[in-house]
């Protein structure tokens, strides 16, 4: 696991349609716990950081997958 | 965000004397349309409001990526933090009102769980731009370690 592979599972849960919100927001929890084990960090100190920096990785995959949008927003 | 409906129904001025004719005086027909006019339930005025929560959810994520992303001016933080904290806040209150009145969500092909979901993925927005554990930095730091970048 990467670290984009959680800041995508972050992405997906909340894009995702209203029905798909309760599996793909476990799925999130999931991966929080999985990178926690697998990297051997503290979950409290991992999901703050995943936090802080998924708004620039974000900001990228708006720009590149909804280019349609009515803004201008970084990394188009 | 639609609360515009509960607004203009709680402003609206309460008939006080039903004339004969109509409210506003006009003819008999116009009094019985008023009268028997068909109305949405509470429950359905909920699961709109539902609705309209989703999509508000969606919007506030695309309104941080627009403006908040970088170097995000005072006044902006300053609405997410209000508008946020409005839809959590909503989010909680929808999940105790559909617990408790175990209304049907399928129907609009919501559940319980989902608007949980929802409330705890806002929280996640709140923290992202108002919580001031660490910075982008250190936030950096932290993962390029954890995951051995270089």
């Amino acid at each position: 696991m990467k670290r984009d592979d959680v800041l995508a599972k972050i992405f997906e849960a909340e894009f995702c349609e209203p029905k798909e919100k309760a599996q793909k927001e476990r799925d999130l929890q999931d991966s929080f716990k999985a990178a926690s084990k697998q990297t051997n960090t503290a979950i409290y100190i991992l999901q703050p950081a995943f936090l802080k920096v998924y708004p620039q990785y974000r900001a990228k995959r708006l720009g590149k997958e909804f280019p349609e949008l009515p803004f201008k927003l970084r990394g188009n | 965000m639609s609360f515009w409906f509960i607004f203009v129904r709680m402003n609206a001025p309460f008939p006080t004397e039903t004339k004969y004719g109509g409210h506003r005086g006009g003819n008999i027909l116009e009094f019985y349309t008023e009268e028997f006019k068909p109305e949405p339930s509470p429950i359905e005025i909920f699961r709109q409001h539902l609705i309209q929560w989703f999509f508000a959810a969606k919007h506030i994520r695309f309104f941080e990526a627009n403006k908040l992303t970088d170097s995000p001016a005072e006044e902006d933080l300053a609405s997410h933090r209000m508008v946020c904290s409005a839809l959590i806040t909503f989010g909680e209150f929808a999940t105790n009102f559909a617990r408790q009145t175990k209304v049907n969500l399928s129907a609009v092909g919501l559940s319980v769980e989902s608007i949980e979901a929802e409330t705890r993925l806002l929280r996640n927005n709140f923290k992202m731009f108002h919580d001031v554990l660490m910075s982008y930095g250190e936030a950096d730091d932290v993962l390029k370690k954890a995951f051995n970048e270089t």
